[in-house]
């Protein structure tokens, strides 16, 4: 096996391999910033490039369009509150009250920073544990995802919002909205109202675009200040870098992110909206100054984009080990791999070993360029930013409906206009619409695994999962006692210290 | 700034130009085709249509152009193409059971039968029951045995209600009376990674899914769906098929077919017909599939279509079959 990771690095001396990951890099944060464009819609239409070209190309050329998308998600969501992927929707809570104080370019680049880290350290550790995580993907069925995913609710819940009862509403209108449509596994329709459009489900792309992208437009319409920037900022220039303390002072948050997003990575159907929110939520818990979060923490920003970023490595860990994909990114890399007749699997290590090296060494030299590319395309937006908003909202405007109707189907429009109607209202009574976004996210596989897990359990389902699923037991123990555990502290906490103002 | 303002407002022009319909000609297609997949991303058949669109397009002198249309058990995609104008530029990528099956099992807006016609069927794939050597069966009679004398013990996977892999089993849980518990995965890659985990007895797989686990043993095929062995594939040519072990009923093999609005015009079906039966000698066409390892089963329009009231019959049986309490 180490014969063949150093017979890999003959592969990696090429430079149209970069040439090819530069151009994915850089068409994937141009898709990730366009709110609406996804980065699997991306990865689908420029699939076929990769079949004209071997696969030292075209799998890097995949792999630079799927880490660029994930970071240019959130050069939207910093700069305007709209996240371009689901991935970003957390750096939405800091993005935007960084760029009103004119710290827009600081936060693009803690966000770029802190991406290239997440996702180098994340490869490096899938290279050195890629056994490991291959075994570790066949201890983990619908059980141990469910725990997963409902332990990483707990942790979640309650950092984003000032008010829980408002925070708990906001969740269970999500809750409601991601049961719309088809139940997955019975395949019958449900809470369609009877409307045809309803009856696929409400799509991610308009809900996004009506719950961020609605409201932020309607209230920069009626705000009379003339930009997004407050007006005490140097427009002669594209805003002030990061420095080196400020960036020191997250290098923990990052690395307890990438830690949280690594191990997300490694369980198939979780994935990195999770990920990104479990990061911010740890960054917010481990934080000196919970205050700070949500009002321009530069922490909030490096918490989700890590995580985010993390999660690239192990994922790609079931494609290569089993040829079995564990989300859609992956699954159209798999095309690009079958369609040169090599089916990734049990054998492809004996079989074509060097050249699997060759493509993992690929993706860790390649976030140098991830680096350089971001770096780059981050100082137009941080100048675009600064333009004044009678120019911006209508490009806002176009691109919020482009966006939704790149599903191609008409009626998702009239959800995005409906969400976005309700959300503005929502957000005028101060809900936080955090809740409500990652509810839906989650409905759907929680919804599934636990299904799933209670046909497996045949009705002893304490049973099932304490004892014959020790994994997901010690997942569901985890959550069990984090509750615990947070509603006793408050107590403590409360207690000795009847004198703080 | 002024130019980079300007730079920046050019840009969903562009975009809205580029999706403004061109006015229409008289010679067909004069725009590009819309190539409708009622299935998400990254399946055998998103697979497929990459392929076939990167070579299509020069036959048919204009780009062919894939739209994901994923949700509501494929019945969304297939509304979607239903309902598109007639003009021959909207056509539907699917397979029999979104065709005619799951429409019987949903209200739908269109009618399956009498709303499409068939452009052509590139290929179709037969499941496979298969099982891992932790079970504490090696052959499908032995399973079918097991099934009976352990009623309820059997987890028994399958890629989703009336899919692929779910259909044949159905088919022969009709046929054999066997009580197993089924268990939903969403799609095929969690169902073959439950069967590997051993967390199911027994799931259903593609030859080219189950190749490289096959070959590797840590997966059992029990017997292919259908009345032919897999033609001339190695790994699996002594799988026995369902028909030889006596299971006549369990029959569903999933065709991957063209579809297009019936009301498109006599002469438009034909140039897309032509353009179809002309790919399958294409040589990078055979190329891909020898590479994605799927072979090349054409059959007509004219002669598919001929075959799919049996077919819609014979659905509406196994439905009611199996949703009677």
């Amino acid at each position: 096996m180490f014969d063949a990771f150093l017979q890999g690095f003959q592969f990696i001396l090429r430079v149209d391999t970069y040439l090819y990951i530069i151009a994915g890099l850089a068409a994937g944060m141009f898709v990730g910033a366009m709110p609406g464009l996804t980065t699997v819609l991306a990865l689908a239409v420029l699939l076929p490039v990769s079949f004209k070209v071997e696969p030292m190309l075209g799998i890097p050329f995949l792999i630079g369009i799927a880490k660029g998308g994930i970071y240019g998600g959130s050069i939207p969501a910093i700069l305007v509150g709209i996240p371009g992927t689901g991935a970003s929707i957390a750096t939405c809570f800091d993005g935007p009250s960084l760029t009103r104080k004119g710290q827009a370019r600081k936060a693009l680049e803690m966000a770029l920073y802190a991406s290239v880290a997440g996702d180098t350290i994340s490869d490096i550790i899938t290279i050195a544990l890629i056994g490991f995580f291959a075994a570790l993907v066949l201890l983990i069925g619908p059980p141990e995802v469910f725990a997963i995913i409902f332990l990483s609710l707990v942790l979640i819940a309650g950092v984003s919002g000032e008010s829980g009862l408002k925070g708990a509403i906001a969740a269970f209108l999500g809750l409601g909205l991601g049961f719309i449509g088809t139940d997955a596994t019975t395949g019958a329709t449900r809470m369609t109202f009877g409307l045809e459009a309803l009856s696929g489900g409400i799509p991610l792309i308009p809900l996004i675009i009506g719950v961020f992208a609605v409201p932020e437009i309607l209230l920069a319409v009626e705000s009379k200040a003339p930009r997004f920037v407050s007006g005490r900022v140097d427009f002669s220039r594209a805003g002030e870098r990061l420095r080196w303390h400020e960036f020191r002072a997250s290098i923990r948050t990052i690395l307890r992110s990438t830690a949280i997003g690594t191990w997300i990575g490694a369980v198939p159907g979780v994935g990195q909206v999770v990920a990104a929110f479990v990061g911010y939520s740890a960054a917010k818990r481990a934080s000196k100054h919970p205050e700070t979060f949500g009002k321009g923490d530069l922490d909030g920003i490096a918490g989700p984009e890590a995580a985010n970023n993390a999660v690239n490595g192990p994922t790609m860990v079931p494609l290569l080990t089993l040829g079995i994909p564990g989300d859609n990114t992956t699954a159209i890399m798999l095309g690009a791999f079958v369609a040169h007749g090599m089916r990734p699997g049990p054998q492809i290590f004996q079989e074509q070993g060097p050249l699997l090296y060759g493509l993992l060494i690929t993706m860790v030299l390649s976030n140098i360029l991830f680096l350089a590319v971001g770096y780059i395309l981050l100082k137009p937006f941080a100048y675009a930013i600064q333009m004044k908003k009678a120019y911006l909202i209508p490009l806002i405007v176009i691109l919020a409906f482009v966006g939704t109707l790149s599903t191609g189907d008409v009626s998702d429009l009239g959800i995005m206009i409906v969400v976005g109607l309700a959300a503005y209202i929502l957000r005028k009574l101060e809900f936080d619409l955090a809740p409500l976004v990652i509810a839906f996210v989650l409905a759907e596989p929680i919804e599934y695994s636990l299904s799933q897990t209670l046909l497996y359990a045949r009705g002893s389902v304490l049973n099932y999962f304490f004892v014959a699923r020790p994994i997901a037991g010690a997942f569901m123990a985890a959550a069990i006692l984090w509750i615990a555990w947070m509603s006793v502290r408050g107590r403590f906490k409360r207690a000795p210290r009847p004198a703080e103002p | 700034m002024r130019r980079r303002m300007l730079l920046l407002a050019a840009v969903p022009a562009l975009a809205a130009a580029l999706l403004a319909p061109l006015p229409a000609q008289a010679a067909f297609p004069d725009r590009p085709i819309t190539l409708v997949l009622p299935v998400s991303a990254g399946g055998s058949h998103d697979l497929h249509a990459r392929g076939i669109t990167s070579i299509i397009g020069d036959i048919l002198g204009q780009p062919m152009i894939v739209k994901l249309m994923p949700g509501g058990a494929g019945m969304q995609g297939t509304a979607f193409v239903a309902k598109a104008s007639p003009d021959g530029h909207t056509i539907l990528f699917t397979h029999n059971g979104f065709d005619l099956l799951v429409p019987q099992t949903q209200k739908v807006t269109f009618d399956s039968l009498k709303g499409f016609k068939s452009i052509a069927r590139v290929n179709y794939a037969q499941p496979m029951f298969i099982t891992h050597p932790g079970a504490p069966f090696k052959t499908m009679k032995d399973f079918v045995a097991y099934a009976k004398k352990n009623p309820g013990k059997v987890n028994l996977g399958h890629s989703g209600v009336w899919g692929a892999l779910y259909t044949p089993a159905v088919q022969l849980i009709k046929e054999t009376g066997i009580k197993v518990n089924l268990i939903p995965h969403k799609g095929g890659g969690p169902g073959l990674q439950a069967i590997l985990a051993g967390q199911d007895h027994v799931g259903g797989a593609f030859a080219t899914q189950a190749r490289a686990h096959a070959k590797a043993g840590k997966l059992i095929p029990l017997a292919v769906v259908g009345d032919t062995r897999i033609e001339g594939d190695p790994d699996f040519k002594n799988v026995p098929t369902t028909a030889e072990l006596g299971f006549k009923s369990v029959s569903f093999t999933m065709e991957r077919i063209f579809m297009a609005p019936a009301g498109v015009p006599a002469d438009r079906l034909k140039v897309l017909r032509d353009a179809f039966e002309k790919l399958m000698a294409n040589p990078s066409f055979k190329a891909f599939m020898k590479n994605i390892g799927e072979p090349i089963q054409f059959m007509k329009g004219e002669e598919y279509d001929k075959l799919r009231p049996g077919r819609y019959s014979e659905y509406t049986g196994l439905i009611k079959e199996m949703t009677k309490k």
